[in-house]
């Protein structure tokens, strides 16, 4: 967890302005891609732009995997992320591959469970450790949903859409049978990013 | 129905945009990066009484598509590098034969196998050469997802306006990328119908029209038709005598070429006022979009080729005519460059920014040549 | 019966461009008459070519005709019978073409159960290049690329159909011609790939370059070569070597692919479209 609280940075997060672009990393498996794409469909229902790309390959089989979306008023120009303003990570090996991309004044949030040790420099990105998987465990029995507590968390720090819109999406991308655990994954995620608000 | 926003994947918004012009056959073999659209043409199909076949290879897959059209199909196939590779051979036939179809190419790195899921805008040259022979060819290239629904359409009518396959070459970034598309799927767009002949009596399979494009009718209608890509006379019937081969294969190029004002097209911003325009296409032109949206420089301009081949030497030229440097990203190492550097040869400087590793060229590196240029 | 086989070809296009001998004469007769007995209405019939000797039978039919790409004709008759089930599609392909360079497209369009009717003019050669080996080539045998005799062993396209799941497979040679007639018409009237692998003579090649004197001399080769199914059945391992089965080799009923895409299409008309 980071020295710092959320509330002597929060003026300066994000420049004071509304995050737009997210990275996820994480490995094959965790359902990151599926999350960009909802956090995708989120932006449409609220009637912004939108961009979502992913790197393919062998990594969508096991290995590092990395996927972006992109949400905003205006145009979107490139399709690669150069430097997001969040970066949600699962796995060490992303982690270290892709925090220097992330903005100074931005926001890096990865699994304290499945990445135990992280090293805070105290200067860039606000960085924060949540163990994700020990809480769905916790709760759900099971840490499936994975992707969907990190989108509740991303959508809990950044507001980045509205939780109607998210709920949609994610409800909408899998079967009826998993909503009532979706929907407890997303709360979860909504809780924590508000206690760290709250400091 | 009214204007509504999807998120739709660009492979997606090209088989959405191939529907829409009443494509109700395809015929594929799995590929990455281009297996997102026989996927969806695998599900949307059979619901529309079309047909979808995974064929044994690519070579069969293009075969099937000829078959299918001549009997009466739109037909459609997507594939990538290796598989267009193998495709050459039943493209060569479908432009001697005159044949209806699309080859979308999602263009991958190469050479072989090479980069399977990374972009490149490395078959430029192979959309236009990659088969044997003198030939005309059509291939358009779009620059997001939206326009890969609306472009996908033109192809469409373009190969049956003009009796001949057309390529849309498409790569990695945009095929595999989600956009907000906003758009009105049942807007009415023009869809170009196939000419049938009206007599059988005489009907020559190869008879060109005034626009020089002959209309076969499909098999099955009592015409007797005759097809064949040995050169033919005008009844279909093989003759390979000098006077046909001539006359033959001048009309093959000249039914396109002629007519080339009729389709084609680019996009431009600030050519008036642009001392140095940045000539792109497909994935490398968003990175323009970043470079001049930063930068704000008034004497920054672009041109966008949407239609890739066949190259209009006289408008290009036209459009060009102010810029003293021309700025040509690409993901190879400088295929359509050298189109440009064929007209203006050293009247204007020209520079070629390349990147051949899968990644794109970033807005950063592309900024910092045209400042030095 | 001169009338009723010609008028199913252009006459102002022949003579054709066979060789004296040769035995696609017999083949495009044979296809003729059958078509007439089985009494088709001509302008439903797709008739579909490779590339080589035989293929250029198609070319000369009055029929809807496609003359294809070396190897191809099977994959381009799939998508044109696709496109329109109506048609009846008829390929004519040499044993290089439909089981060398085609071969994939051979076995497939067996196993999917294309509803496909196709003559394999098996002549054991490359006649329009000039005679070298093909796939049927029986071994120690002369050709402009096996001048010191042939190294490999020849296949069984009737066995590699068979393997394949085609459920209609026969065999014949252009020496019995009624029997060729006969098994044409049922391989026509069969709902499913049908095939006939027709044994075939080439006198100006394989007969050359093997010393087997007239095409006559040739033709008769057959009668050693091809032996009656229930004969050839009963035949020790030992004693098949070099002959072939002769009649109708397989023939069995099973739904063919446009079967099977329709059942499908009505299951998929009650999911639920997620576009």
């Amino acid at each position: 967890m980071s020295d710092f609280s959320w509330k002597s940075v929060s003026h300066k997060i994000f420049g004071g302005k509304k995050a737009e672009s997210i990275r996820f990393t994480g490995s094959g498996g965790h359902g990151l891609v599926t999350a960009s794409v909802i956090l995708a469909k989120a932006g449409v229902y609220e009637g912004h732009n939108v961009l979502q790309s992913q790197v393919y390959g062998a990594e969508a089989r096991g290995g590092s995997t990395k996927s972006e979306t992109v949400i905003r008023e205006g145009d979107i120009y490139f399709p690669k992320l150069v430097n997001p303003d969040v970066l949600l990570a699962l796995t060490s090996e992303g982690l270290e591959k892709y925090r220097v991309d992330v903005k100074k004044d931005g926001l890096i949030i990865f699994d304290s469970v499945l990445i135990p040790e992280e090293k805070s420099t105290g200067d860039g990105p606000f960085v924060i450790g949540i163990p994700m998987w020990s809480e769905l465990i916790k709760e759900l029995k099971t840490g499936t949903a994975i992707n969907v507590i990190s989108l509740g968390l991303i959508v809990g720090f950044t507001e980045i859409v509205g939780r109607e819109s998210l709920e949609r999406a994610v409800h909408e991308n899998f079967r009826p049978e998993f909503k009532t655990n979706n929907q407890k994954a997303l709360d979860i995620g909504y809780k924590i990013a508000q206690e760290v608000k709250n400091g | 129905m009214a204007i509504e926003s999807y998120l739709w994947q660009g492979s997606h918004a090209v088989a959405q945009g191939a529907l829409k012009a009443g494509v109700n056959y395809f015929a594929g073999y799995p590929i990455t990066p281009s297996t997102e659209v026989a996927e969806f043409m695998a599900y949307a199909l059979p619901s529309r009484d079309g047909i979808f076949i995974q064929m044994e290879d690519e070579i069969a897959s293009i075969a099937s598509l000829i078959g299918a059209s001549l009997a009466g199909a739109k037909a459609i196939t997507a594939t990538s590098g290796p598989g267009f590779s193998l495709m050459q051979e039943g493209l060569g036939y479908a432009i001697m034969a005159e044949v209806p179809l699309v080859i979308v190419d999602v263009m991958r790195g190469g050479p072989s196998t090479g980069l399977p899921t990374k972009p490149t805008q490395a078959d430029v040259m192979q959309a236009k050469w990659g088969t044997h022979g003198d030939h005309p060819i059509i291939a358009l290239c779009p620059a997001s997802v939206k326009e890969s629904y609306y472009l996908m359409v033109k192809a469409v009518n373009l190969s049956e306006r003009f009796r001949t396959p057309v390529i849309f070459l498409t790569d990695e970034t945009i095929a595999h990328m989600r956009e907000r598309v906003q758009i009105d799927v049942d807007e009415k767009l023009y869809i170009e119908p196939r000419i049938e002949p009206k007599d059988p009596r005489n009907y020559k399979t190869f008879q060109p029209d005034e626009r020089l494009v002959p209309h076969q009718a499909k098999f099955g209608t009592g015409f007797r038709t005759v097809v064949t890509a040995l050169y033919h006379d005008e009844s279909g019937f093989q003759n390979t005598s000098a006077e046909v081969a001539e006359r033959f294969n001048k009309r093959l190029v000249d039914k396109v070429e002629k007519y080339i004002d009729e389709f084609y097209e680019t996009e431009e911003y600030n050519l008036e006022n642009s001392e140095l325009v940045f000539v792109s296409y497909g994935a490398s032109h968003r990175t323009v979009l970043q470079v001049l949206n930063d930068s704000k420089n008034p004497k920054w301009g672009f041109l966008r080729l949407v239609t890739i081949w066949p190259f209009h030497d006289k408008l290009v030229k036209e459009k060009l005519k102010k810029a003293k440097v021309i700025v040509v990203p690409e993901l190879n190492m400088g295929q359509m460059v050298k189109e440009i550097q064929r007209l203006f040869g050293d009247t204007k400087k020209i520079v070629s920014v390349n990147r051949w590793d899968g990644e794109l060229i970033t807005p950063d590196q592309l900024r910092k040549v045209a400042e030095q240029a | 019966m001169r009338e009723q086989i010609l008028k199913y070809f252009k006459q102002d296009k022949l003579p054709h461009v066979f060789c004296p001998g040769c035995g696609n004469g017999e083949v495009m007769h044979a296809m003729a008459q059958a078509i007439d007995e089985l009494g088709w209405d001509p302008t439903q019939i797709l008739i579909v070519g490779g590339i080589g000797c035989s293929s250029r039978i198609a070319t000369y039919t009055i029929f809807d005709s496609l003359h294809t790409l070396h190897g191809r004709p099977v994959a381009f008759a799939v998508g044109a019978k696709l496109a329109n089930p109506n048609l009846k599609v008829i390929i004519v392909s040499g044993d290089g073409d439909a089981s060398s360079i085609g071969g994939n497209h051979l076995i497939h369009a067996a196993r999917r159960n294309m509803d496909l009717t196709l003559f394999i003019v098996n002549n054991y050669t490359y006649g329009m290049t000039g005679g070298q080996y093909s796939p049927t080539t029986p071994l120690g045998s002369f050709t402009t690329t096996s001048p010191c005799g042939h190294v490999e062993e020849p296949f069984s396209i009737t066995d590699l159909l068979v393997g394949a799941g085609a459920p209609f497979v026969a065999r014949t040679g252009t020496l019995y011609f009624n029997e060729l007639v006969k098994l044409m018409k049922l391989a026509l009237a069969k709902n499913g790939f049908a095939a006939i692998d027709i044994f075939t003579q080439c006198p100006t090649n394989y007969g050359r370059n093997n010393r087997l004197g007239k095409p006559i001399d040739l033709i008769k080769t057959q009668a050693s070569i091809l032996v009656p199914k229930e004969k050839y059945d009963l035949l020790e391992p030992g004693d098949r070597v070099g002959k072939f089965a002769r009649g109708v080799i397989q023939d069995v009923e099973k739904p063919t692919f446009l079967d099977h895409y329709r059942a499908c299409i009505l299951s998929t008309r009650k999911a639920v479209h997620h576009e």
